[in-house]
């Protein structure tokens, strides 16, 4: 490295990365959780050494157009660029050395952790106790009563690409039955006792629904109207998957009619809108996308990438490379 | 049976359970959740028949001022009355089984739902998400960034019933388990969970549950100097008793970043909660809820009903506490 490289990153990254990056380089930083816009991306990969992205789109005519860069670093492990361009660019592609696989237990840890917050009513119980409505020893037994998992069917719609094993996995030391409904049924999974079922039965039948991520090019909701109709009224639904995944109309229905009992969700159809009555019942509780919000794993791996950069800028190699 | 049974109730119960003893005698129901005084619960079962309770103390004392009752269905059992004066008295003592099986679990679900909503920060999340601030879509990576389970060392600090209840649900996470117990727990050990010294447990756990009794001996054993070996990345769970945990220390290590998070079912001065945890974000204060169940809780009280209508049909009730009194009732 004979003088200070320009590095560009192209998002809000969390830990000590930035200042490590910062003692040896100069930064072009698009410093937020939203991309940039395509003409600030080129604007900054233009000038750039090396850059640091998260999952950003880097085609040929891009490559051409930044001269100067020598190594991209992905956080998401370069889905979006173009590889072959950047080979021939002799541009080495790498992302921290950890990957990107945690974000998958992370999915079914956070599934685990809104069926459990809904079923116990966990930020519900923490407002009550806030506003001064706790006044007597044992008052949760009539005002925040939960139910338990325990002896209890758990019913696991989707997931056998991604995280239903994971799940499945982390279910084995709570005493439940386990159901599955997938269009391509997981043997993982039924290998860990997960009984594989149509999607209607297992809505017949489920203590708990838990949604993990399916096809995310299907259009029309998993669970809707119809599905809806078969749940027990003492039912909870767990969702960490989008939100088209689910008839958010007829949940909203579902939930003020009593037809369901509570409903935890990671994502929305309209991102920060929930649909109208959704919002008001007590029995539902949001995360803002944070299934996979980590902040050890997201401060390593950016410190990884960082490293990586540096390596390559010094003339070195990286720890690992796309 | 020449007249209906008259019967207290003298606690807040499902109320299917009270639509079931209505049916079969006159009802004086106090539908509160905080139980009469002394006084007050003497007076009101002069001339019943039975009594419904859920966790006043019977004393032989108590059972000398009501010459009327011939049965109590309670909830806990023999913890909260004296049987051997029950049974002087001629009193039934019913109860329903195993109260304590269903609580373990009950207990051991909450602490992990609190590890996992203290560590993804919930509270914040779910105030997040409703104040319509979830508009990028990518935002938690920024402002709501928590602590995950995977590769992380869960430490139990107290290896007995809840601790193991606790521990066992792990099996799946990748999590490493460790304890700290005066006594070696076979159970946990052939779960894979190593035993540690205490210091070991403060200083490896990432996230902390504490299970331990409430003698006299554990009280405040969770002060300043514990929460300075914790990680920084700790979270710490109590679920047991408020009286082990200094809470001046807890809100100084919550507010100085002494330790992540903190997730909590009971208190010093329950219901009483001290102003500096209330004040904070990192930690979530649930009202006692380890035990609050709505099928066990019905399931409870439905038999506590049923023991009534046995007595009053002069059947030996199903969860009996004192059998000598079985024999006595005419057959």
């Amino acid at each position: 490295m004979a003088e200070r490289p320009t590095v560009y990153v192209s998002r809000y990254f969390p830990g000590d990365g930035l200042s490590v990056l910062k003692s040896q380089a100069d930064i072009i930083q698009h410093n937020d959780t939203i991309a940039p816009s395509p003409e600030e991306f080129a604007k900054g990969l233009a000038k750039a050494d090396a850059a640091i992205l998260y999952g950003d789109a880097v085609s040929a005519d891009l490559i051409r157009a930044s001269p100067k860069l020598k190594v991209i670093a992905d956080q998401q492990g370069g889905r979006g660029i173009d590889k072959d361009a950047a080979k021939a660019a002799g541009i080495v592609l790498t992302t921290g050395s950890m990957g990107y696989d945690w974000i998958i237990p992370s999915e079914a840890e956070h599934a685990m952790a809104l069926l459990l917050a809904v079923t116990r009513r966990i930020p519900e119980a923490d407002a009550f106790v806030r506003a001064g409505k706790w006044v007597q020893g044992e008052q949760s037994v009539r005002d925040v009563l939960g139910n338990g998992l325990y002896g209890k069917t758990v019913g696991i719609v989707n997931g056998s690409r991604r995280a239903g094993k994971e799940l499945v996995e982390r279910l084995q030391g709570w005493q439940v039955k386990i159901l599955h409904a997938d269009a391509n049924p997981s043997e993982a999974m039924q290998k860990l006792g997960a009984k594989h079922v149509s999607l209607d039965e297992l809505c017949r039948e489920a203590d708990f629904i838990v949604m993990l991520h399916g096809d995310f090019a299907r259009a029309e909701p998993y669970i809707g109207e119809h599905e809806l109709s078969l749940v027990k009224p003492t039912a909870y639904l767990a969702s960490i998957t989008v939100g088209k995944a689910i008839d958010e109309v007829a949940l909203a229905k579902a939930l003020k009619e009593g037809r369901l009992a509570g409903a935890a969700l990671d994502k929305l159809k309209t991102l920060g809108k929930p649909v109208d009555g959704l919002a008001e019942q007590k029995n539902v509780v949001f995360t803002p996308h944070a299934d996979g919000s980590l902040a050890v794993e997201r401060s390593t791996v950016f410190r990884q990438m960082v490293d990586n950069v540096l390596a390559v800028l010094k003339g070195g190699q990286p720890s690992t490379t796309l | 049976m020449a007249d209906k049974w008259k019967v207290l109730v003298s606690r807040h119960l499902p109320e299917q359970a009270i639509d079931k003893l209505r049916q079969h005698f006159d009802v004086e129901w106090h539908a509160d959740y905080k139980n009469l005084t002394r006084d007050e619960l003497i007076a009101r079962a002069q001339g019943k028949d039975a009594l419904c309770i859920y966790s006043d103390n019977l004393d032989a004392a108590f059972f000398d001022a009501v010459p009327t009752v011939k049965m109590v269905s309670c909830h806990w059992g023999a913890r909260q009355l004296d049987i051997e004066a029950a049974t002087k008295h001629g009193v039934m003592v019913a109860a329903p089984p195993n109260q304590y099986g269903w609580i373990v679990d009950g207990v051991a679900e909450l602490v992990w739902g609190l590890m996992v909503a203290v560590g993804r920060r919930f509270r914040e999340s779910d105030a997040f998400a409703r104040a319509g601030k979830m508009e990028q879509s990518e935002a938690s990576t920024k402002f709501l960034l928590g602590e995950g389970l995977s590769g992380r060392t869960l430490g139990l600090w107290g290896g007995g019933r809840i601790g193991l209840a606790v521990g066992k649900r792990a099996a799946g996470f990748d999590m490493k388990v460790i304890y700290h117990d005066l006594q070696e727990s076979p159970a946990l050990e052939a779960l894979g969970a190593k035993r540690v010294d205490l210091d070991t447990l403060l200083k490896t756990s990432d996230y902390l549950s504490l299970s331990i009794p409430p003698v006299e001996s554990n009280r405040r054993v969770v002060g300043a100097a514990e929460f300075k070996k914790m990680k920084p990345t700790a979270i710490f769970i109590n679920t047991a008793r408020g009286m082990s945990v200094d809470e001046d220390a807890l809100v100084d290590a919550l507010k100085n970043g002494t330790i992540f998070g903190a997730g909590l079912d009971v208190y010093e001065k329950e219901p009483e909660i001290h102003p500096g945890l209330k004040a904070l974000d990192n930690v979530i204060l649930m009202p006692h809820t380890g035990g609050s169940l709505r099928e066990q809780r019905t399931w409870a009280a439905n038999l506590m009903a049923d023991n009534i209508i046995a007595a009053s049909r002069g059947e030996t009730p199903p969860n009996l506490l004192n059998p000598e009194l079985a024999a006595r009732q005419p057959a």
